[in-house]
C-alpha cells in the first residue's frame, strides 16, 4: 500500500510542473505582464526598466521559469504584490478556514444525506421518498450564490432575534470580530454559509444512496444477515449502508472540484475568509504571484483527494487491491 | 413476427406501419410529466425572451425618477437602482442566458465528439494523451479555470461580441467538453471492432466516412442528453461568472449581473434579488426535468423494441 501511495505521488508531478509551465507562459504572455500592476501608479519608464531588470523579466521566459522553478521548489513562491508577503504566508492563512468550511458542510451533508436515502430506501414511495425526488432536482437548479443571497435575506435581514433585536443569524465572517472564542458564536456564523454551500449536495446525495440502497437489499448477504437474526438497525446500517456507500465515494471524490468551487461563491457572499476569496481577490487586482499559488495548492489539493477517495475505496471494498 | 414469416416464402407482403424515430421518442417522452411540465416552462421562458421587444421600457436607459420601485401594475418585478424596468430586463437577459446555455454547451459538445471520438477511433497513443487531459481538466474546481481563462482574455483586452458574450461561450465551452468526450469515446471503443464497421472497412470506406455515418451516429442519443443537461450547467456557470463579474459585462442585462447589481442594496431593496435568481431557477430545473424524460425516451433498447413491435 505505502509504494502504491509513493508511486501516485510521483506520478502527481509532472502534472503539477505542467500546470505550473502553462500558468507562467499564459500570465507572461498578457500585454503588460506583471509589470502593469506597477505602471499603473506615477512611474517613470526608467524605473519601470529597473524593475524589469531586478525583476528579472528583462531573461528569456525559459530561464524565468527555471528560476521561478528552483525558488518553488524551496517552498518560496515569491511575494504578494497586493499586500507585499510572501505567497506562501498568504496561501497558508487561508487553507484553515477554507477546509473548515468545506469539510464541516461535507460531514453534515454526509449524516443528512446518509439518513434520507436510508429512509427513503426503506421506505421505498413513501411520501419521504417521493419528496426526496423532487427535492433533488430543485437543490440541483438552485445557484450557490442565489440560495446564499436569498438566506442573507431572510436570516440576516427580515429575520430578528425576539430577545436581543439583533439580526437572527449572522451574515459574515468565521466569528464576530473583537469578540472571545465562543463555540456559538462560531456555529451560528457557520449555519447560512454551510446551508447555502450544502443545499444541493444535500439532495444529489440522498438520491445517489437511495438507489445504491435499493440495489444492495436485495443481496444475499443481506438476507443471510436477517437469517442470523441480526436487528433490523444492524443490517441497514451495517451491512447494507456499508456496501452501498462503496460507489459514492468516487462520486464524492469527483464532485469535490465542483464542491470548491461552490464554496468560492460562498467565501465571496459571505465574506469567508478563505483561499476561494483570495483567489478572487488576486484576479480583482491582477496579483500574479498570488494567482499561480492558488492554483498550484489547489492542483496538489486535488491529486491527494483523489489518492484518499482510492485508499477509502480500498478499505470499504476488500475486493479491490492497488498493485504496488 | 407475420410479416416476417410472410417474407421469408418470398410471398407478397404489406409493410407494416412504421413509426417514425421523431414519433417513437416523442410517444416515450409524453409519458414523463415533469418532462412535458419542463417542455412547457422552457417554452414560455423562451416566448418572453423573443418577445421581450414588447415591453414599453428600454432595458439599458436610465430614468432616476423612478428608482427602486415595488412592483405595481406598471412594473411587475419593479425597477432597479437606475430606475430600468426588472421585468424588461429579465426578459432580455433570458436571451442572453438561453443563447449562452445553447451556444456553449454546441462549442463543448463538437469540442468533446472531436477528442472523444479522436481517442476512441485511433486508440493507443492518442487516446492516452487525450484521455490524461481529459482527466485534468475533470479533476480541477471548474469555477477557478473559468475565472482564470475570463481573466486572461480581458487582461488582453480581447472581447467577442456585445458585452462579451463571446468571450463567455468560449470559456465555458472550453471547460465544459469532459463528459461528452467520455460518452462519445466509449460509443467508439464499443463500435470499433464491430461487425458493420469491419464491413464498412472491406469495402474501402475512408476512416472519415467510417466515424461520420457509421460509429457517430450511435452516439448521438447520449450526447442529446448530455448536451440537455450541459445547457443548464451551462446558464448556471454563466449566471455566476457575471455575478463574479467575469461574464456579461453591464450595461447588456443578465441573470447573473442583475443579482450582482442587487446585491449591494439587497437589504433595502430585496426584489431585484428575487425574480433574476428565480428565472434561472426555472429555467435549470426545466432543462434538468427535460433531460430526464429523454434520457429515458431516446434510451436504445426501447427505440430498437418499438421498432421491432
Amino acid at each position: 500500500m505505502t509504494r502504491y501511495i509513493v508511486r501516485r505521488l510521483l506520478e502527481a508531478i509532472p502534472l503539477l510542473l505542467l500546470v505550473s509551465l502553462v500558468m507562467f507562459f499564459v500570465l507572461r504572455l498578457v500585454p503588460g505582464g506583471p509589470l502593469a500592476v506597477y505602471a499603473r501608479g506615477q512611474i517613470t519608464p526608467e524605473a519601470l526598466a529597473q524593475i524589469r531588470v531586478k525583476l528579472g523579466l528583462d531573461q528569456p521566459l525559459i530561464v524565468q521559469y527555471w528560476r521561478w522553478l528552483q525558488s518553488a521548489l524551496r517552498g518560496d513562491l515569491g511575494s504578494s504584490f497586493d499586500t507585499g508577503r510572501p505567497v506562501t504566508v498568504e496561501i497558508g492563512e487561508r487553507v484553515g478556514p477554507t477546509a473548515y468550511l468545506i469539510g464541516s458542510t461535507f460531514l453534515v451533508v454526509l449524516v443528512i444525506s446518509i439518513l434520507v436515502g436510508v429512509l427513503s430506501a426503506v421506505k421505498q414511495y413513501s411520501l419521504l421518498d417521493i419528496s426526496t425526488t423532487t427535492l433533488t432536482f430543485i437543490g440541483q437548479a438552485l445557484p450557490v450564490f442565489w440560495v446564499g443571497l436569498m438566506l442573507i435575506l431572510i436570516f440576516f435581514s427580515w429575520t430578528k432575534n425576539p430577545v436581543t433585536g439583533k439580526p437572527l443569524l449572522p451574515a459574515s465572517g468565521m466569528s464576530t470580530v473583537g469578540a472571545d472564542f465562543s463555540i456559538g458564536d462560531w456555529l451560528s456564523h457557520l449555519i447560512l454559509p454551510m446551508t447555502a454551500l450544502g443545499l444541493g449536495w444535500v439532495s444529489w446525495y440522498s438520491r445517489y444512496l437511495r438507489s445504491s440502497m435499493l440495489d444492495v437489499v436485495h443481496e444475499d448477504y443481506i438476507r443471510t444477515a436477517r437469517a442470523k437474526g441480526l436487528s433490523e438497525f444492524k443490517v441497514v446500517f451495517k451491512h447494507a449502508l456499508k456496501n452501498a456507500a462503496i460507489p459514492l465515494v468516487t462520486i464524492v471524490a469527483l464532485d469535490l472540484p465542483v464542491l470548491f468551487g461552490g464554496s468560492l461563491f460562498v467565501e465571496i457572499i459571505f465574506s469567508w475568509p478563505g483561499m476561494g476569496r483570495l483567489f478572487y481577490r488576486a484576479v480583482e487586482r491582477r496579483d500574479y504571484p498570488i494567482l499561480m499559488g492558488t492554483i498550484l495548492i489547489i492542483a496538489a489539493m486535488m491529486v491527494v483527494a483523489n489518492l484518499i477517495a482510492d485508499i477509502v475505496y480500498a478499505y470499504l471494498d476488500p475486493r479491490i487491491r492497488y498493485q504496488d | 413476427m407475420a410479416e416476417q414469416a410472410l417474407t421469408m416464402k418470398g410471398l407478397d407482403h404489406q409493410v407494416p406501419e412504421q413509426e417514425t424515430m421523431g414519433q417513437i421518442v416523442w410517444r416515450n417522452f409524453r409519458r414523463h410529466p415533469m418532462g412535458l411540465f419542463g417542455a412547457g416552462m422552457l417554452l414560455l421562458i423562451l416566448l418572453l425572451s423573443v418577445f421581450a421587444f414588447v415591453s414599453p421600457y428600454d432595458p439599458e436607459d436610465l430614468d432616476n425618477a423612478n428608482r427602486w420601485q415595488t412592483p405595481s401594475w406598471e412594473h411587475p418585478f419593479g425597477t432597479d437602482k437606475n430606475g430600468r424596468d426588472i421585468l424588461t430586463r429579465v426578459a432580455y437577459g433570458g436571451r442572453i442566458s438561453l443563447l449562452v446555455g445553447v451556444l456553449a454547451m454546441t462549442t463543448a459538445s463538437i469540442a468533446g465528439t472531436v477528442v472523444g471520438g479522436l481517442a476512441g477511433f485511433y486508440g493507443g497513443v492518442i487516446d492516452n494523451l487525450l484521455m490524461r487531459l481529459t482527466d485534468f481538466f475533470f479533476s480541477f474546481p471548474q469555477l477557478f479555470v473559468l475565472l482564470f481563462l475570463s481573466f486572461i482574455l480581458r487582461e488582453s483586452n480581447i472581447t467577442f461580441m456585445q458585452g462579451g458574450l463571446g468571450n463567455i461561450i468560449l470559456v465555458i465551452g472550453a471547460t465544459s467538453w469532459m463528459t461528452v468526450a467520455r460518452l462519445v469515446r466509449a460509443t467508439f471503443l464499443k463500435l470499433r471492432e464491430s461487425e458493420f464497421v469491419r464491413a464498412a472497412r472491406s469495402y474501402g470506406a475512408s476512416d472519415m466516412h467510417i466515424i461520420l455515418r457509421h460509429i457517430l451516429p450511435n452516439a448521438i442519443g447520449p450526447v442529446i442528453v448530455s448536451g440537455t443537461m450541459g445547457t443548464a450547467w451551462a446558464i448556471l456557470t454563466e449566471s455566476g461568472l457575471s455575478f463574479l463579474g467575469y461574464g456579461i459585462l453591464p450595461p447588456t442585462a443578465s441573470w447573473g449581473n442583475m443579482l450582482q447589481d442587487a446585491r449591494t442594496t439587497m437589504g433595502v431593496f430585496p426584489w431585484q434579488t428575487v425574480f433574476p435568481g428565480m428565472m434561472i431557477f426555472l429555467t435549470v430545473i426545466s432543462l434538468n426535468y427535460v433531460g430526464d424524460a429523454l434520457r429515458d425516451a431516446l434510451d436504445p433498447y426501447k427505440l430498437v423494441g418499438h421498432m421491432r413491435q
